[in-house]
């Protein structure tokens, strides 16, 4: 099977001090993939540097077979892959409907032209964006609280909304920033359920997770991140015994 | 090549009164984190109330110390009624209140001086030849002075405690507000240090040229040029980027017509900006 | 009388044409043009010269308005990827470097004795210029512009004005090309800044360099943020203000005073200035903006 995402030896050095080394990894089409790891090893790094926010030292990264390496993050978004934030960083002055809506890749009321000679054009397709967005927070069950501005929801909801507006676009590949962080546990089962759906309905998925019950659950191949390095990679129930991974959680202090 | 030599000579004494104020402007970024649009009025400032002082009779040196009292007592009242307040917001609030300070500073100036061009009165001295180069005396006390200075900001930042605070505030703000540094005592300094410069920078642009209410916004640009080549926020940087812009504008003035000296400045600090966006001295940035 | 108000009401209009043009590129962009006056000057000149070269008025403020725009480009290629000081300082030096140049090519510009007679708009209809004519012109382009803004923000590429605002780093995780919409919003402003410029040459009939110093830049950003950076009734507010505060009070030089009119203007320039320090440590969201 070909890869969906393909990351070669990615190396990253800041100021001298090396946060990735020869990191490779391998995302397979309608997978889910974590990435786990103790606290500084470079997981939101690696992410950042796959989604183009970071150029890499050295690496190659390949997405849906061409190189992506070198692309803008909004390039890279537009093909496709679209990465969330750690820390949910919702859009606070507008609307959850709007989050969603201006998301929406490629409008016609982007293009200037449109917006003075095409108007009805762009007020069509605005209708049918909002529908879809409407659609997708009955998803997330954020429905409700549609025309609240954004700021003013919890922090469990922003993470669904992180979520939804990156589906707006419609992506192969989500790439989650501990999307189960400071998540109550009851929305932790809606958002691993949500997050099976969506695998069932084509997305693949590659998600860091310090919660390692929810990750050994959900994923179905695991990365092992440690001081900038893959460890280890392999099904969840290797991983859980490899002692490698043992030690490099008590060597941080952390189980 | 003497032709081209002289040009050099007269660019590294204008480099030297540009270095003192691309280090206000410097420092200033550096630390309190803004682009003063005011440094160029507050050197205007030095330099016409050292003129009052002259005009009284005073000798240069003590009329450029009420120059720089001047220049610190104004620039100070402005810092703690508009900087200081300002400082919790982000950043463009500072940019827009120095302009409004600038426009104050300028028009002021204007309203009581008027827009006469004036100059000090020092003795009309012959310059003195050597090597086939000429260089005026009011030239060497300028490079003389300037570079007094500059080797005492120096050591102010290398050898005392609160030189070294200021340079861990301006690499770090974050991490230097958690250690025992108090950064309301240096940020004073840094403006007092900021503001003399200035006041002594007016002080010797009005010796080497003529005073008029826009001698400091004119050379302006050229000192936030030296400032960005040589790394802003980098005070060593600030030096060298000023003797190099204020040679480059000498230099130019061989094959353009003088007016387009400024431009000079901007083709540098575009190409500086375009290529090492951090500058000469600074570290690399990365560039989103 | 009436024809002082109608001279005065003209001026107005396009201190209102630039306010709206910066606001776009300040109030909704976040870009902090510092070099607004260049894009006036441009679309002065460059319709001014064409127009004297024999092509009629509307085409050469057209190309006034467009080379306006245009020459925003290369300064939003420089600057756009750095930090907002930087682009502060570089759009500062820009309006510098074509004041110069409007100052020294002799060839192009007669340098400081500018360019006399430059037609008016309606000097194909013959000589004598209807005042009231030209105003209601200004007026009509006035509200044309500011329509044609209203619309801009409220569709989505306003939509996404907003959002970048709010935090371009997610916009850019969504796949929006946020150096796109700053470039289209700076040279958008910059054109109508040419507008404004054209139409001004056109009706002073005589410019210079000095017309076009960088406080003009500031008196359009005090207007800016005196009606609230956002809004753009309130960037037409903000103008009227400060356009009615700098004439209202010219007349006071005239009041016997001891110093002589020139520096007595001065004053007035001092207090603009106070004034905005006043508004950015107080009331920084201007008249009409929104609660920053």
């Amino acid at each position: 099977m070909d890869s969906l995402l393909q990351a070669a030896k990615i190396t990253k050095s800041f100021g001298g001090f090396r946060v990735l080394s020869n990191c490779s990894m391998r995302v397979d089409p309608g997978s889910i993939t974590g990435v786990i790891g103790p606290n500084g090893a470079g997981k939101s790094t690696l992410f950042s540097t796959l989604a183009g926010f970071i150029q890499p030292d050295e690496g190659e990264i390949s997405y849906r077979g061409e190189s992506i390496r070198g692309l803008h993050p909004y390039q890279i978004a537009q093909k496709g892959m679209v990465k969330t934030f750690q820390i949910p960083r919702e859009f606070g002055a507008l609307t959850v409907l709007d989050n969603m809506v201006v998301s929406y890749p490629h409008q016609k009321g982007e293009a200037l032209p449109n917006i003075w000679f095409g108007w009805k054009g762009v007020c069509s397709q605005e209708k049918q964006i909002r529908k879809k967005a409407e659609t997708l927070l009955e998803f997330l069950k954020l429905s409700d609280l549609k025309d609240e501005p954004a700021r003013n929801i919890s922090g469990g909801q922003k993470k669904l909304l992180e979520l939804g507006r990156a589906l707006m676009l419609e992506p192969y590949l989500l790439m989650l920033d501990e999307p189960f962080a400071g998540v109550n546990p009851k929305l932790a089962l809606d958002l691993m359920d949500m997050i099976r759906e969506l695998r069932r309905l084509g997305k693949t998925f590659c998600i860091i997770e310090h919660n390692m019950g929810v990750i050994m659950t959900l994923a179905d191949i695991i990365y092992v991140l440690s001081e900038g390095e893959v460890l280890i990679s392999g099904p969840p129930e290797l991983v859980q015994k490899d002692k490698r991974v043992l030690d490099a959680y008590l060597g941080m202090g952390i189980i | 090549m003497v032709d081209l030599l002289q040009h050099i000579l007269n660019g590294i004494t204008s480099g030297c009164v540009l270095a003192l104020v691309a280090l206000g402007v410097t420092l200033v970024f550096g630390i309190s984190r803004f682009a003063s649009v005011a440094h160029g009025d507050y050197v205007t400032l030095g330099a016409y109330f050292a003129l009052v002082a002259n005009r009284a009779g005073w000798n240069l040196v003590l009329s450029g110390l009420v120059g720089v009292m001047a220049c610190v007592f104004f620039g100070y009242i402005f810092f703690i009624f508009v900087f200081r307040p300002l400082d919790r917001r982000p950043k463009i609030a500072s940019v827009i209140g120095s302009i409004g300070v600038a426009l104050v500073v300028r028009h002021a100036i204007l309203f009581i001086w008027g827009t006469e061009q004036h100059s000090y009165q020092v003795a009309i001295e012959r310059g003195i030849r050597f090597m086939g180069l000429m260089i005026t005396k009011n030239e060497i006390i300028i490079v003389i002075t300037a570079f007094i200075l500059m080797a005492f900001i120096h050591l102010i930042l290398k050898k005392t405690r609160i030189g070294k605070e200021m340079r861990a505030l301006a690499d770090d703000q974050d991490l230097a507000r958690v250690t025992a540094i108090n950064p309301l005592q240096v940020i004073t300094l840094m403006w007092i240090l900021a503001l003399s410069l200035a006041g002594v920078a007016g002080l010797l642009l009005g010796l080497k040229s003529i005073i008029t209410p826009y001698m400091g916004w004119d050379i302006l640009l050229s000192a936030f040029a030296a400032a960005i080549l040589g790394g802003i926020g980098n005070p060593y940087g600030a030096m060298a980027g000023a003797i190099t812009i204020g040679v480059s504008e000498e230099v130019s003035t061989m094959f353009f017509p003088p007016t387009y000296r400024l431009a000079v400045a901007f083709l540098i600090m575009i190409l500086t900006l375009l290529f090492r966006p951090s500058g000469i001295f600074g570290q690399k940035v990365e560039v989103k | 009388m009436a024809s002082y108000f109608v001279a005065m009401a003209s001026i107005a209009f396009i201190y209102c044409l630039l306010a709206l043009g910066l606001n776009l590129q300040w109030g909704h962009t976040g870009l902090i043009n510092f070099g607004h006056v260049a894009s006036f000057a441009i679309g002065a000149y460059t319709s001014a010269i064409l127009s004297l070269q024999g092509i009629p008025v509307v085409f050469s403020l057209l190309a006034g308005t467009l080379l306006a725009g245009l020459a925003a480009y290369p300064i939003g290629v420089i600057t756009i990827r750095l930090k907002e000081d930087y682009l502060a300082i570089v759009t500062l030096g820009f309006s510098e470097i074509i004041r110069l140049i409007c100052l020294n090519e002799m060839w192009l510009t007669r340098g400081p004795m500018g360019l006399p007679n430059v037609p008016n708009l309606f000097s194909s209809w013959g000589p004598k210029t209807n005042e009231w004519l030209n105003m209601i012109v200004f007026l009509m382009v006035t509200v044309c512009v500011l329509l044609l803004l209203q619309r801009l923000i409220r569709s989505p590429f306003g939509r996404g004005l907003r959002a970048i605002q709010e935090d371009e780093y997610a916009a850019a995780a969504l796949g929006k090309n946020v150096v796109a919409f700053k470039m289209k919003s700076l040279i958008i402003g910059a054109a109508i800044a040419g507008i404004a410029g054209g139409l001004y040459a056109h009706y002073m009939s005589y410019i210079v360099p000095e017309m076009f110093l960088p406080v003009v830049t500031f008196y359009v950003w005090v207007a800016v943020i005196l009606g609230g950076s956002g809004s753009n009734l309130g960037a037409i507010l903000g103008s009227m203000i400060l356009f009615v505060f700098l004439e209202g009070t010219r007349f006071l030089g005239d009041f016997g005073f001891i110093v002589d009119k020139t520096r007595f203007a001065s004053l007035r320039f001092v207090i603009v200035g106070l004034g905005l320090i006043l508004l950015v440590l107080y009331r920084p969201q201007g008249l009409m903006g929104k609660e920053k």
